[in-house]
């Protein structure tokens, strides 16, 4: 809630979306909504409009943003803070000038601030209505509440304090007014600006002002989605509380996430997912020095999620600080594991609990629904190497191993065990090729015959009793 | 050959219905006492999985009194009885899959299932899925069926121990069972033997999962178990002990002694 706005955030895919619902009455204005869509570079965020019967959203792309509130728990210079002040101003400007209502731009917290940490650069979310009866924006309010919460190491201390003495002026002057906005402009903080310090030449200079859209990038056919473990009966589902054949949460909902020591979520929904320093990573930490570029990433197959090293240069730790020394290189995650990219904590866990029971061996789903699914669920074939049953001698307790089908043996001179298939549906037989006396659960079966046999089966051979034994 | 027997079922600390469907039948022919019981773990939602798991246990019942009953009189091998009961499952597996097919559901349900024919001296389980038969003595508990499921194929091929196999989040993947839009699968048989003073313990995996092999043993042993009443306390206690431990799912377990 920001303001009267009802606000959330969204991962969809590999994006993530910063959501305003709006009231159903409420009514666009599209000049300003394409207005806010070309100039992403003057520090709006993109949006997108999403109406239906029940439905009226704004969603604002932030995927590979940070908010501002968790941007400022580092610690910053001075300049870089009046750098960031400077940039508002110039969106305040440009608002002015394109005849955007101040009062429309949801500014009440720093958490609906948005920042790019790679271009340096500011972007705040405008609400492109026709009438807003929203109050989300107080300009003199969210300066002051920013300066309150930033961690600055000073190098001008009369600056900072002219500052706060500014904006605790207009604070005052506001007071009195129903439009919060009214008394203050883009003028005000310009000439503060202007008058108390040179950011503006600096401004100018900051580098990469046109923004360059950075993708997390996933190649798709690398990409396990969620649904590619369900069958396709989902349609009519609805309850998830009880057991069910597929998981009838159909959002985004993950299996499996990590959480920040902020105790932000980050779902993982894509793979392989990265981490790392740079603002690209699908889990950017990019307050840290020792965390590299891309630090690590977690990857998914077979059913289980695996934490891999992608060559960082401090390492990465599972359950371990890095006191211990001990770096991973690729290690399987269980859920409640702590991954450490260097002295970064993050926990891995994976919701299990409404999650129903799902069949991975509906192979109509598979043929249908996902393609990949062959690729990452593979069922596991009986190792060769592993005797896959035996036949014992009832007397001697013998165990005679049968490693591959069809078998025989010296010991049962003209009997052959086979395996018959028939698609994925399979049974053993055995065949009597040549004894002369072969008895099989208490029914003699001369030669030529062929039956069905299961574990526990037994067989007279030559009065000798064996029984047979399917490993599991 | 006589039995005492007796269950728990529940549909949970969680979950508003029992999906969960069990029978245990007994007949007596030429003077011996057979035994047939079944638990059935269903699977989908809209009342898909007890629809389904409730199908299967009435069908075995129907075939246990009919096909079965006329084979016994031809005095059939077992081959041949496991050879019905195969066929039965299989054409209740078509059944389900086009039902739901028309209906637009999912559907299906784990069995298994436990035979005991005096006359033959065997006994006969059927299985797929993952709920499981127990072999309880007064010296241990043995697990005689394999769960059809991803963690426990990754037991099995020794890429994760039991232990760990306990806590892995991917309990609820199934790989085989009957319905759920799957065609063409076999399910598991065997025949043991059997002697008195045995309990056979079959259950749903709501019912294992929180509880230790220790406690199956010291709770559902043959000497623990001398009467119907025992039996049903333990079950019960062990129920208890299950939702205490946090189970969300349906429990389901049936008890036999052998005596």
């Amino acid at each position: 809630m920001i303001g009267s706005v009802k606000t959330k955030i969204l991962y969809q895919n590999c994006d993530t979306y910063f959501q305003i619902n709006l009231k159903k009455k409420d009514q666009i204005y599209e000049n300003h909504l394409q207005f806010l869509n070309n100039n992403h570079d003057s520090g709006f965020l993109r949006v997108r409009w999403e109406k239906t019967a029940t439905r009226n959203v704004l969603k604002y792309d932030v995927s590979n943003l940070i908010a501002l509130s968790e941007y400022i728990k580092q610690n910053m210079t001075q300049e870089k803070y009046f750098s960031i002040i400077g940039q508002f101003q110039k969106i305040l400007e440009c608002c002015s000038v394109h005849n955007l209502n101040v009062n429309n731009l949801i500014l009440a917290d720093t958490k609906s601030v948005y920042y790019n940490v790679e271009t340096k650069s500011l972007f705040v979310a405008y609400l492109p209505l026709v009438e807003n009866n929203y109050s989300c924006s107080n300009v003199v309010k969210f300066l002051y509440k920013l300066n309150k919460s930033v961690n600055i190491s000073v190098s001008n201390g009369n600056v900072m304090n002219k500052y706060e003495l500014f904006l605790e002026e207009h604070l005052k002057v506001q007071k009195t007014k129903k439009d919060k906005n009214s008394c203050f402009s883009h003028n005000h903080l310009y000439n503060f600006l202007h008058d108390n310090y040179s950011v503006f030449q600096e401004l100018n200079d900051v580098p990469d002002m046109t923004v360059k859209h950075v993708k997390a990038e996933t190649p798709q056919n690398m990409c396990v989605q969620d649904s590619a473990y369900v069958p396709p009966f989902q349609k009519n589902e609805q309850e998830s509380d009880h057991t069910i054949l597929v998981s009838a949460k159909k959002n985004t909902d993950c299996k499996a996430c990590i959480t920040d020591d902020n105790g932000r979520v980050f779902p993982l929904d894509h793979f392989p997912f990265t981490i790392g320093r740079k603002a690209g990573n699908d889990l950017p930490i990019t307050n840290s020095g020792t965390v590299s570029g891309i630090h690590a990433a977690v990857t998914y197959e077979n059913g289980c999620y695996y934490i891999e090293d992608k060559y960082s240069s401090n390492g990465t730790f599972l359950n371990e600080t890095p006191d211990s020394g001990k770096k991973i290189v690729r290690e399987q995650l269980t859920s409640g594991d702590t991954i450490y990219i260097y002295n970064v904590p993050l926990k891995f866990t994976v919701n299990s609990g409404n999650s129903g029971t799902v069949v991975v061996g509906a192979k109509k789903a598979a043929k249908a629904e996902v393609p990949t699914m062959s690729e990452s669920k593979k069922e596991e074939k009986p190792q060769s190497q592993d005797n896959i049953a035996y036949l014992m001698n009832s007397s001697s307790k013998q165990r005679i191993p049968v490693y591959s089908y069809p078998f025989t043996c010296a010991e049962l001179p003209g009997i052959i065990i086979g395996q018959d298939n028939s698609g994925s549906r399979h049974s053993i037989f055995i065949e009597n090729i040549g004894c002369q006396s072969f008895v099989l659960e208490g029914s003699e079966a001369g030669i030529g015959t062929k039956n069905t046999i299961f574990s526990g089966c037994k067989f007279l051979f030559h009065g000798i009793q064996y029984t047979f034994f399917e490993e599991n | 050959m006589d039995y005492v027997f007796s269950y728990a079922t529940t549909e949970g600390a969680v979950r508003k219905v029992n999906q969960d469907s069990l029978f245990i039948v007994t007949a007596e022919y030429k003077n011996e006492k057979l035994l047939f019981a079944a638990v059935c773990d269903g699977v989908g939602g809209m009342s898909a999985g007890e629809t389904a798991s409730g199908f299967v246990c009435q069908r075995m019942v129907d075939w246990f009194e009919g096909d079965f009953a006329g084979m016994m009189r031809k005095n059939s091998s077992v081959l041949d009885i496991r050879a019905s009961l195969d066929e039965m499952l299989h054409s209740l597996n078509d059944r389900m899959n086009s039902y739901a097919d028309r209906k637009g559901i999912g559907m299906g349900t784990t069995v298994t299932a436990m035979l005991i024919i005096p006359q033959l001296g065997r006994m006969l389980t059927a299985h797929a899925g993952d709920s499981r038969l127990y072999k309880i003595t007064d010296s241990g508990v043995e697990v005689l069926t394999a769960d059809h499921s991803i963690v426990g194929q990754d037991v099995r091929s020794g890429k994760i121990t039991e232990e760990m196999a306990e806590n892995d989040s991917r309990q609820n993947q199934l790989t085989n069972c009957i319905g759920a839009g799957l065609t063409d699968t076999s399910y598991d048989y065997s025949i043991a033997d059997y002697d008195g003073n045995e309990c056979y313990m079959l259950c749903s995996d709501g019912f294992r999962k929180k509880i230790s092999k220790d406690e199956i043993l010291h709770d559902l042993c043959p000497s623990a178990n001398i009467s119907e009443k025992d039996m049903s306390a333990h079950l019960n206690a062990l129920v208890e002990k299950d939702m205490k431990c946090g189970e969300k799912d349906n429990i389901t377990a049936l008890l036999v002694r052998l005596c």
